[in-house]
């Protein structure tokens, strides 16, 4: 018995609760649920999934936490982003915008490419990166790139096809709910799932938030 | 102090420059000189085959049938000329270019520097070293003396004037440069050494042979001053390299490459300078050749920070036929400014962010890096733009302005706004936006905020016509 486990260990597939190698750099996301959820804020460093339609709030969630790391001096990737990047917004959260970097690419090889010497130049703190697919020895090779770098990449996806769990520091999956986002924790290394939760948006964007009383009539017209 | 020259004599250079691979050294190789038919330069190979200089290229290719031939260019002679030129400039100062195949160096005022012949020599002698190329040399109080000596191989470096005076006594008049007809001359008479000539009375050598025949005479024997002009070194890095074989596929470029840029690193590094752009022809066999430029952002001399941006770039290449000649030329060159290397700061392994750029472009290209930026319009689709990371930056934003920008805004905009098409609620507006009257694109929009079922927040506006369209969405 004692030497199934003894092999089981060697080969990383059952680990000891004692001596579970949490992210250590943690940064508060700015939301006190989340902060709550995760032990005390989002790893820094790493690979972070989150699987997300566009427009519920997917990069507001983020927001709080980019702008605290912008502080450092280092640059913000996006890598093909879906959307024309809105610079207006950049601004208003705080970013400097010869501070962050757009790179748009076509082939999913180009994307990994640019994301990985982002990451392992040390001179980025976060790329953000918007693709589908992905294998698992991509995700391991942008681990050791982000480690180098000490950076943290951000996959967005929105179809995730069924296979098997990809090593990541943290994957979490968004649903739209009505006073923010609705959260659930996929995986968190070295750490066990918790229950789904709310994140609530209302004291960042209280524009964008549906209550009962701010609903505006509908101006009676045609559409476009 | 009496003069004292060193002259270097290069008996192949051509051979000695040409690339070759580890396997390709057993081959035996002969330079042609193609007007005169004759063998001008051969390998230790081909020497052991029994190929001897001045042989006619029937014989030769009679002699060893495998023996690859190559014409000799004069031109390529004197361009790696003026590369040991360059090069032996760091450790001395008066150079004198005997085009195609000889270097002059006036020694007497370098002596007191380096504190005697023999340490002098030694410096030189390590820089000849690493060139790599075959040399004779010899001294003489005299340029043309020291010529003598040093294309006769006496490999003789002193400063003792009787011994040097001795060796060019015995020295047998072919080794002069005097036209053939004056040697048949002198050789009928029975004068069969430079010593013999130099002891007949000049005035009966006067009657006898024209003013240049005496000139040189009296240049050879240190009378006459030889007219000499000295080497300028050019700041401007540019080389051509021959290779050996034709080479079809990319891979094998590399490692020609990089003794390129191995002389690279070495021309700047010594200049204190760095080169923000490389610029590479690759001649192609019956095709015309094809050109690519590598970029630094910040400037690089290092070998190991091009190589990888090369040879992204060259990923990128398809030769359309084999490829004979690599040429490289730096652009704009810089002078090397402090590093300022923080010791403690986290990023000690990483490159710099003009480095990540580089490196970006070289594989991506420069369309593909792009920075937002803001430009002072209300239209939004104005006001958000991008601009090639590379392009010079704008004049940021007064503070007045970007607070004025300060506004809930979508993270991402529409190209072109889309007919709303979608059953939305409204949750947050109007705001109106009616601009830019001075142009044909005047603008009246009152923007709101909508939800879909779904959960998606778009940002939408209402025309004065009461047509709707989404312009962005907030992510």
């Amino acid at each position: 018995m004692n030497h199934i486990i003894e092999h089981l260990l060697n080969k990383r597939t059952l680990w000891q609760g004692r001596y579970t190698s949490k992210p250590k750099h943690l940064v508060s996301s700015g939301y006190p649920e989340l902060d709550v959820q995760l032990d005390g804020g989002v790893p820094k460093q790493g690979v972070v999934e989150l699987q997300t339609q566009l427009g519920i709030g997917e990069l507001r969630l983020l927001i709080p936490f980019l702008t605290a790391l912008h502080q450092q001096k280092r640059t913000l990737v996006f890598i093909a982003p879906p959307l024309h990047i809105n610079s207006e917004m950049l601004l208003a959260n705080g970013f400097e915008l010869d501070r962050v970097l757009v790179i748009q690419s076509q082939t999913d090889a180009e994307k990994l490419w640019a994301a990985e010497q982002c990451l392992k130049s040390g001179c980025c703190h976060t790329v953000l990166l918007w693709q589908n697919h992905l294998q698992v020895h991509q995700v391991k090779r942008l681990q050791l790139a982000a480690q180098k770098g000490d950076a943290l990449q951000v996959i967005f996806r929105n179809e995730v096809p069924c296979q098997e769990a990809l090593p990541t520091t943290l994957s979490l999956q968004l649903y739209p709910s009505v006073e923010g986002i609705h959260v659930k924790i996929h995986r968190r290394k070295g750490a066990w799932n918790r229950a789904n939760f709310n994140v609530n948006m209302q004291p960042h964007w209280p524009e964008l938030i549906r209550h009962k009383n701010n609903l505006i009539a509908f101006p009676k017209a045609r559409t476009g | 102090m009496s003069p004292l020259w060193l002259y270097l004599h290069f008996p192949s250079i051509q051979l000695d420059t040409l690339y070759s691979s580890e396997a390709q050294r057993h081959q035996p190789i002969a330079i042609l000189n193609t007007h005169k038919n004759q063998v001008c330069q051969r390998n230790r190979i081909a020497k052991e085959r029994g190929i001897t200089l001045g042989m006619g290229l029937a014989n030769a290719a009679m002699l060893e049938p495998d023996l690859s031939v190559i014409p000799y260019q004069v031109k390529a002679e004197e361009n790696k000329l003026q590369e040991i030129a360059d090069t032996l400039y760091q450790v001395t100062s008066d150079i004198h270019l005997f085009k195609p195949n000889g270097l002059l160096l006036r020694i007497h005022n370098m002596l007191n520097l380096y504190g005697g012949l023999s340490a002098y020599w030694a410096a030189l002698r390590l820089q000849l070293n690493a060139t790599g190329i075959r040399y004779n040399y010899a001294t003489g109080y005299a340029p043309l003396c020291a010529r003598l000596l040093a294309r006769r191989r006496h490999n003789v470096i002193s400063d003792e004037k009787q011994h040097i005076q001795n060796l060019l006594h015995q020295s047998p008049i072919e080794a002069t440069d005097l036209p053939p007809r004056n040697i048949a001359q002198l050789k009928r008479v029975g004068i069969h050494k430079v010593g013999e000539l130099l002891q007949q009375p000049r005035k009966s050598l006067t009657k006898r042979f024209d003013i240049k025949f005496i000139n040189y005479l009296g240049r050879l024997n240190g009378e006459l001053q030889h007219p000499i002009e000295f080497y300028q070194p050019k700041e401007h890095f540019h080389r051509y390299l021959t290779l050996l074989f034709d080479v079809e596929h990319k891979e094998q470029l590399i490692s020609p490459l990089r003794k390129l840029l191995d002389d690279l690193e070495h021309f700047l590094r010594f200049r204190e300078l760095l080169t923000e752009q490389l610029i590479f022809t690759l001649h192609q066999r019956d095709e015309p050749a094809q050109c690519f430029k590598v970029g630094s952002v910040s400037g690089d001399d290092k070998a190991s920070s091009w190589l990888p941006l090369i040879e992204l770039k060259l990923e990128k290449i398809q030769l359309s036929a084999p490829v004979f000649a690599i040429e490289v030329e730096a652009g704009n060159t810089q002078p090397k400014s402090a590093e300022i290397n923080d010791l403690f700061s986290a990023n000690v392994i990483g490159i710099s962010y003009a480095q990540l750029i580089s490196l970006l472009s070289a594989r991506l290209g420069e369309s593909a890096l792009l920075h937002p930026q803001i430009v002072n319009d209300h239209r939004p689709e104005y006001a958000s733009q991008y601009r090639e990371a590379l392009q010079p930056t704008l004049e940021p934003l007064s503070l007045q302005l970007a607070q004025e920008k300060a506004r809930l805004r979508p993270s991402f905009l529409l190209k072109t706004p889309l007919p709303l098409q979608e059953k939305t609620q409204l949750i947050y507006g109007p705001e109106r936006i009616s601009t830019g009257w001075w142009d044909d694109n005047a603008i009246t929009r009152d923007y709101f905020i909508a939800r879909t079922p779904q959960g998606r927040f778009y940002w939408v506006y209402r025309t004065p016509s009461l047509s709707w369209f989404v312009h962005g969405i907030f992510s």
